[in-house]
């Protein structure tokens, strides 16, 4: 907030890196939810936060912070990701703890996605 | 027996005291970006501690003046008054920040969002000082506290590789994000080491009436009660290494931390921890609030005492019941409790000077302490971490926010 306040442009690895770690999140806390080690409240706020947090760092980092990388396939994983986000919240809204799993998975080849161009960003950096 | 019984109380104390939410978010954080190398911040941070809790326990219990009262004796109003509105302005903050703690374990057990919770909390913190005695306050919520030693549980299941453990004691340079690592080494030195500790245990001797006998039980205490708290933070940034690092996720929300205990601790994990650090940063808000309204009353020759009736020191009393509210501000706009932790845990490091240096020369005043007064190695080892902390935090704050 103040660095952007600031006028420091922000850094592209820095932003992918956060969107891939608010992905990570999102999928640790629909694994435990799966196994009834959390309240549904509390997950729910999660994915939506998450599914939030993405959405802002997804603006940044399509005008700000253009990272160096396949951006259509970027775009098209987060989207992607965004929207079995909002699924998975209404299936913990619901309990439906059985489909879960299945949309999970999907959500997870997305995540996985971007956690790897985010690696390789990282690995070209240094 | 009695004593032993103080001993015992007081480690518990101490543990309980130590966990709050600056030790525990920093040490989260460390660990999931950066792995075990930044346990050595924690083990300096609770060495330094350990030397200035004694100190402020055999001043008080030698001279029978608080810290506060004997720095305003020494150093007149004027200093006084520098100390107190650094230390009034950071301390606050790290009240915005353990009462935003209490709220969002709050919201994570029910849902509701922590702004909603603002009011609530701060109600029950002014009840619990306007009606609450010293003693159920530090004893109280220490006890209830000791649920974080989920923490250390939470490790060991873990098996860690102890070897890179231990290593991570060892200080050494980043390979990379050079300008995170240093601040948040400066953020675990501010959560560690404390200045409103030093108040408030020094005030505590005096209101538990301490007394020349009890400087062995104060060593004890400090050196103990300290090294377990300690613990306990390496205990969170080893969960944080084993379960978010591989994960790659950074910790920005206190919803990742509660996260992470689910994994060693599948049943009771979420659970222990939402109970563990709503009790914790209760009972650090308690300490902060009565530090600030300590600094206050000592400094300016107000009746104090937390075991007294408020119709007797109405002035000390005022200053809480003032400070709560204006510390609810924030929670109620929304203002991310996490964010309000990291920059009160710099800015306390960037403080600590104007805290410490009045301090130890106090502790070397032969008038003060007679025979009682500082030895070497205590002067040498605060001074040096107290520097370091210091010398980092102005580098690393402008880094972190303004870039390099």
């Amino acid at each position: 907030m103040i660095v952007t306040s600031c006028g420091k442009k922000p850094d592209p690895a820095d932003t992918l890196s956060s969107v891939a770690s608010e992905l990570a999140t999102a999928s640790l806390a629909g694994r435990v939810w799966v196994k009834h080690r959390t309240p549904n409240s509390f997950t729910g706020n999660t994915l939506r936060d998450s599914r939030m947090n993405i959405a802002e760092q997804q603006n940044i980092l399509f005008t700000e912070a253009v990272p160096p990388v396949d951006t259509a396939q970027l775009r098209a994983s987060l989207d992607h990701a965004k929207d079995m986000l909002a699924t998975m919240e209404k299936m913990i809204a619901r309990q439906d703890i059985k489909s879960f799993p299945a949309a999970l998975a999907f959500f997870e080849q997305d995540a996985k996605k971007v956690q790897d161009m985010s690696d390789s960003l990282e690995k070209k950096q240094q | 027996m009695k004593k032993i019984l103080q001993v015992a109380l007081g480690i518990v104390t101490s543990i309980g005291g130590f966990l709050e939410i600056g030790s525990v978010t920093t040490a989260a954080q460390a660990g999931a970006s950066f792995g075990y190398q930044l346990l050595w911040p924690i083990a300096l941070g609770t060495l330094c501690l350990i030397f200035l809790v004694e100190m402020s326990g055999r001043l008080s219990a030698v001279s029978k003046h608080t810290v506060i009262a004997a720095m305003r004796d020494r150093f007149g109003f004027r200093f006084y008054l520098l100390v107190l509105i650094l230390m009034v302005l950071v301390s606050f903050l790290v009240l915005c920040a353990e009462m935003g703690g209490i709220s969002l374990c709050l919201q994570m057990s029910t849902g509701l969002g922590f702004p909603w919770w603002a009011i609530p909390v701060a109600l029950v913190l002014w009840l619990l000082l306007w009606r609450g005695t010293f003693s159920v306050i530090e004893n109280g919520s220490s006890l209830l506290g000791l649920m974080t030693v989920a923490f250390a549980v939470g490790a060991w299941k873990l098996h860690p590789d102890w070897s890179s453990v231990a290593s991570g004691l060892i200080p050494t340079r980043p390979s990379e994000h050079a300008a995170k690592y240093w601040f948040i080494v400066v953020s675990i030195l501010g959560a560690s080491i404390s200045p409103y500790m030093m108040y408030f245990y020094s005030s505590g001797a005096i209101e538990d009436e301490w007394d020349e006998s009890y400087i062995g039980i104060n060593r004890v205490i400090a050196a103990f009660g300290m090294t377990f708290g300690g613990l306990l933070s390496a205990g969170v940034l080893i969960i944080a290494t084993l379960v978010l690092k591989p994960k790659g996720i950074d910790v920005d929300s206190f919803q990742q931390v509660a996260l992470m205990m689910t994994i060693p601790l599948p049943n009771w994990g979420f659970e222990l921890f939402v109970g563990g650090m709503a009790v914790a940063c209760l009972g650090a808000a308690l300490e902060i609030t009565l530090a600030i309204s300590y600094l206050f009353a000592q400094g300016l020759g107000w009746n104090w005492s937390e075991n007294a009736a408020p119709d007797s020191e109405a002035r000390f009393c005022t200053v809480y019941t003032l400070l709560i509210p204006i510390a609810a501000i924030p929670l109620l706009l929304g203002i991310e409790p996490v964010k309000i932790t990291i920059l009160s845990m710099a800015l306390t490091a960037a403080v600590l000077p104007a805290a410490i240096i009045p301090f130890l020369v106090l502790m070397n005043d032969k008038d003060l302490l007679a025979d009682h007064t500082n030895g070497f190695i205590s002067n040498t080892v605060v001074v040096l971490i107290m520097l370091m902390s210091f010398a980092l935090a102005v580098v690393s704050i402008p880094l972190q926010y303004f870039g390099s």
